[in-house]
């Protein structure tokens, strides 16, 4: 075994690795996973638009409903990962943003008269969403792989 | 030679198949064999080979369209493949050194 031959085989090695996490990402990026999710956004938000008492009373079994096809869809993966903390964390921060956002943006439907402002709110977060959902993704992916490569 | 280093291991096709196992839990049998380039059969046969000493589980699952096999590093596994890497710097870094002897006949 030579130092050259060793270097091959560790590029190899990254090589592989990066194979498996494109897999993955390309997965949690796919079209019916970020459907899902913003499915899930855009009905569990509207509900609060409904008379009482069903007032957000879709919040709890819409969005238990859809988490668990997205789970089922993450359990389909060829290539199943764990999310380390930093991911776990910047997904709860991008669900407090995005809640922020959409409660924003509610108010600003409801100034500006729409009868149904969380539904327009919940529309507009959902498409924005989709919009974001793959540059964002390919970008966390990128950071990721500059980390393991330094590491 | 390193003492970490895992001859058993380093068989390119067996390495490739661990290397790309590490970053997943767990990883389809479908998968590897595409991103490998094998048949089922070669696949198979180096899978039962890892397995038998220990170093994969493989999973067979019931599903929709037909039966899924999943494949996992063990413990043991990945430990031994943490271990091999290693050893591959080691080796890589020893040429970047130099050595006493170069150092004398410079």
């Amino acid at each position: 075994m030579t130092p050259d031959d060793a270097r091959g085989a560790l590029d190899d090695i990254r090589r592989r690795h990066e194979q498996s996490r494109a897999e993955a990402a390309r997965h949690h990026s796919s079209p019916l996973y970020l459907g899902i999710l913003a499915l899930v956004v855009l009905i569990s938000y509207a509900s609060f638009d409904l008379p009482n008492p069903w007032n957000g009373a879709m919040l709890i079994p819409v969005t238990a409903l859809l988490a668990l096809l997205a789970c089922v869809y993450l359990r389909r993966a060829p290539v199943r990962r764990k999310l380390d903390s930093g991911e776990l964390l910047g997904g709860v921060a991008a669900g407090i943003v995005l809640s922020a956002v959409l409660q924003g943006l509610a108010e600003i439907a409801g100034a500006v008269g729409l009868p149904t402002p969380h539904v327009a709110a919940a529309a507009v977060g959902s498409v924005v969403c989709l919009l974001l959902a793959v540059p964002v993704c390919r970008s966390v992916e990128a950071l990721a792989r500059r980390g393991a490569r330094r590491s | 030679m390193d003492r970490d280093f895992d001859e058993f291991l380093h068989v390119p096709a067996r390495l490739t198949i661990v290397a790309l196992l590490a970053p997943a839990s767990w990883t389809e049998f479908g998968f590897i064999r595409d991103a490998v380039g094998t048949s089922d059969s070669a696949l198979s046969k180096q899978l039962s080979a890892l397995a038998t000493a220990d170093y994969v589980e493989v999973r067979k699952l019931p599903g929709v369209v037909g039966r899924r096999t999943l494949v996992r590093l063990t413990p043991h596994g990945r430990a031994a493949f943490q271990a091999h890497a290693r050893a591959l710097e080691r080796i890589a870094s020893a040429a970047r050194v130099p050595q006493p002897a170069d150092a004398e006949t410079a």
